[in-house]
C-alpha cells in the first residue's frame, strides 16, 4: 500500500491547482511519505516534490529554505534534478537573504554544471553584489561583452567603494567657525543655527563679565556655551555621516533601478524539479 | 492517471483520518520545525484529550500563549503530566509581555502551574508581591537576585519624591543611583547660586535672573519626577532581572 501511495504521489499530475488547503494536505502528505520511507533517494525525491509544491504556488519563504536545507544533494541520482535542485536552492537561499548558503548551493551548482550563461553569471552577480567585488567585476566584463546594458551593474562597486573623505576637514572647520563644517556637509540651516547659538552665548558671557555675575558667567560658560561648542563638533560628524548615508542611498537606489532593467531583460527563472 | 490520484486521496483520508495520533510522526515534524505540515495534521485529527495535548504542545514549540492556554485546558490530565511542556509553558508566560495570558496560565484551576510545589509558580508569587515569601524559599543561586528585587519592592516612589523635594537628588541616592545623585545635586545647586546672583545684582525681574530661575525650577521639578520615576524603573529592572535568573535556573 505503502509503495502505492508513494508511486502515486510521484506521479501526481503537477497541473492540479493547488488551493492553500490543498497545498498543506500535500505538503502533510508528502512529509508522511517522507517519514514512512526507509529509501534515501525516494526521501529526496519527495523533499524536491515539497519543494516543487511551494514554488508552484510562488511561496519562496522561509518554509521553502527549511526544505531545501533538509535536502542531501549527494544522494540524489538523477542528475538533472541534482542541477536543477541547486539552481533553485541558490535562489530561494538568496530570496530569504541568506548569501552564505546561497553562495555555498552556487559553489556546488557550478561544479555539477559548467554553466556559462547569462542568467548563471546574472545570479552569481546579484549574491555577491555587495561582497566579492573581483568576481563581480569579472562577471559584469563578461556579460558587457554579450550586452552593453550589464555595464549598468557595475554601480554595485561604486557603492562598495564609495567613502566620503576628509572628516578631519570638517570637524577643524567647525572647531574654527561653528556650524561651517555642518553647512559644508549639506545641513545649511542646522550650520546657521549652531553659529547663532555659540556667538550668542558668547555674547551673553561678555555681557554677565561686565555686569560683573561671574558666577553666572563661568555657569554658563561651563555648562551652557561649551555643550553648545562640542555639540557643534559633534553635530557636524553626524551630518557628515549622515550626508554619506543619503549618498549611498542614493546610489543604491538608482542602481536597483538599473538591476529591475538587467532583470526585466534577462529574467531569473526557477527550474522545474 | 485519475486512478493514482484517487489511491493517492483515498490512502491520505485513510491515513490521517483515523483516530489514532501517530506520536513518532508529530516528533518527527517538530524536529524538523515542519510548523505548516504539523498544523495540518493536528487539525486533520478528530477531536480527542491527546489531540489537544498535542495542540498544547506545539503551541508551546512556537510560543501561541493563547492557543496553549485553551489546549491546557481541553487537557489538563494529560498536560498535567508532561513536565517538559509545563516548564515551556511557564517560561513562555513569565516572560511574555501580555501579562493577561500569564494570570490566565498561572490560574488554571488544579492545573500543574497552579500547584504548591511547582517552582515556576513560586517565581510567578513572588514576582507578583516579593514579601509573600523568605530568600529560603529560593536555591542559593537565586536568592541573591530575590533580595535584590525584593529590597528593590519595598522602595517606595513617593518617598523618593519627598526626598529629591527636601535635598534635590537625595530620591535618586534611595533608589541606589550614587552618580545621578550627585550630578543632580550639583546642577540644582549651579542654577540656584546663578538665580540667586543675577537677583541680587540685577533684580528679581531682569530677564537673565528670569531665565535662570525658570531653568532652576524646570529641573528642581524634574529631579523630583525623575527620583520618582527611578523607584519604579528599579523595580521593573530587578523584577525582569530576577524572572529571568529563576527562568535560566529552573531551565
Amino acid at each position: 500500500m505503502l509503495r502505492i501511495f508513494i508511486i502515486s504521489l510521484l506521479l501526481c499530475n503537477s497541473t492540479i491547482v493547488f488551493s492553500q488547503n490543498a497545498l498543506n494536505d500535500s505538503l502533510l502528505s508528502y512529509e508522511y511519505a517522507y517519514f514512512k520511507s526507509n529509501n534515501d533517494t525516494v526521501k529526496q525525491m519527495l523533499l524536491l516534490k515539497k519543494i516543487d509544491l511551494y514554488l508552484k504556488q510562488n511561496i519562496t519563504d522561509v518554509n521553502v529554505l527549511n526544505e531545501v536545507n533538509r535536502v542531501n544533494v549527494n544522494a540524489l541520482t538523477d542528475n538533472t534534478a541534482k542541477v536543477n535542485f541547486l539552481w533553485n536552492a541558490t535562489a530561494i537561499a538568496y530570496l530569504n537573504n541568506n548569501t552564505d548558503r546561497a553562495r555555498f548551493f552556487l559553489a556546488e551548482y557550478s561544479e555539477l554544471k559548467k554553466d556559462t550563461s547569462v542568467t548563471f553569471n546574472l545570479l552569481a552577480i546579484l549574491i555577491n553584489k555587495y561582497a566579492d567585488t573581483s568576481d563581480v567585476n569579472k562577471r559584469i566584463a563578461y556579460l558587457a561583452n554579450k550586452d552593453t546594458v550589464f555595464k549598468d551593474l557595475s554601480c554595485f562597486l561604486d557603492i562598495i567603494n564609495y567613502n566620503r573623505k576628509h572628516l578631519k576637514f570638517y570637524l577643524i572647520s567647525s572647531a574654527i567657525i561653528p556650524g561651517s563644517g555642518t553647512a559644508m556637509n549639506g545641513y545649511v540651516f542646522k550650520g546657521i543655527t549652531s553659529l547663532a547659538l555659540m556667538a550668542g552665548s558668547v555674547y551673553g558671557i561678555i555681557k554677565m563679565v561686565e555686569y560683573g555675575l561671574y558666577i553666572n558667567a563661568v555657569l554658563w560658560g561651563t555648562g551652557v556655551s561649551l555643550k553648545f561648542y562640542a555639540g557643534n563638533i559633534k553635530l557636524t560628524q553626524q551630518s557628515f555621516y549622515k550626508a554619506e548615508d543619503k549618498k549611498k542611498n542614493k546610489l543604491t537606489n538608482s542602481c536597483e533601478l538599473k538591476l529591475k532593467n538587467v532583470l526585466n531583460r534577462y529574467p531569473l527563472t526557477l527550474k522545474g524539479l | 492517471m485519475k486512478k493514482q490520484v484517487n489511491s493517492f486521496i483515498l490512502f491520505f483520508c485513510v491515513v490521517f483520518s483515523s483516530a489514532q495520533v501517530n506520536v513518532k510522526f508529530i516528533d518527527h515534524l517538530s524536529a524538523n520545525n515542519l510548523a505548516r505540515e504539523h498544523t495540518t495534521y493536528l487539525n486533520s485529527l478528530p477531536e480527542s484529550d491527546s489531540v489537544f495535548y498535542f495542540k498544547a504542545k506545539f503551541a508551546a514549540k512556537y510560543d501561541q500563549g493563547a492557543f496553549i492556554i485553551n489546549n491546557y485546558v481541553l487537557s489538563q490530565a494529560l498536560c498535567n503530566a508532561d513536565t517538559n511542556l509545563n516548564n515551556k509553558a511557564s517560561i513562555h508566560f513569565l516572560t511574555a509581555a501580555d501579562q493577561r495570558n500569564t494570570q490566565a496560565w498561572f490560574g488554571i484551576p488544579g492545573a500543574f502551574s497552579a500547584g504548591k510545589e511547582n517552582n515556576f509558580n513560586t517565581v510567578y508569587k513572588a514576582s507578583l508581591n516579593p514579601n509573600l515569601f523568605s530568600e529560603e524559599n529560593f536555591p542559593l543561586e537565586l536568592q541573591k537576585s530575590y533580595l535584590k528585587y525584593k529590597r528593590s519592592y519595598n522602595k517606595k516612589p513617593v518617598l523618593a519624591a519627598v526626598f529629591s523635594t527636601i535635598l534635590p537628588g537625595s530620591g535618586k541616592l534611595y533608589a541606589g543611583k550614587t552618580k545621578t545623585f550627585f550630578l543632580t545635586f550639583l546642577l540644582n545647586a549651579a542654577y540656584a547660586v546663578q538665580t540667586v546672583e543675577s537677583g541680587k545684582k540685577l533684580g528679581i525681574k531682569h530677564p537673565l535672573t528670569i531665565i535662570n530661575a525658570t531653568a532652576f525650577t524646570v529641573f528642581y521639578l524634574s529631579n523630583i519626577y525623575g527620583s520618582y520615576r527611578a523607584v519604579i524603573d528599579l523595580r521593573k529592572e530587578r523584577k525582569k532581572q530576577f524572572i529571568t535568573d529563576a527562568t535560566n535556573f529552573y531551565n
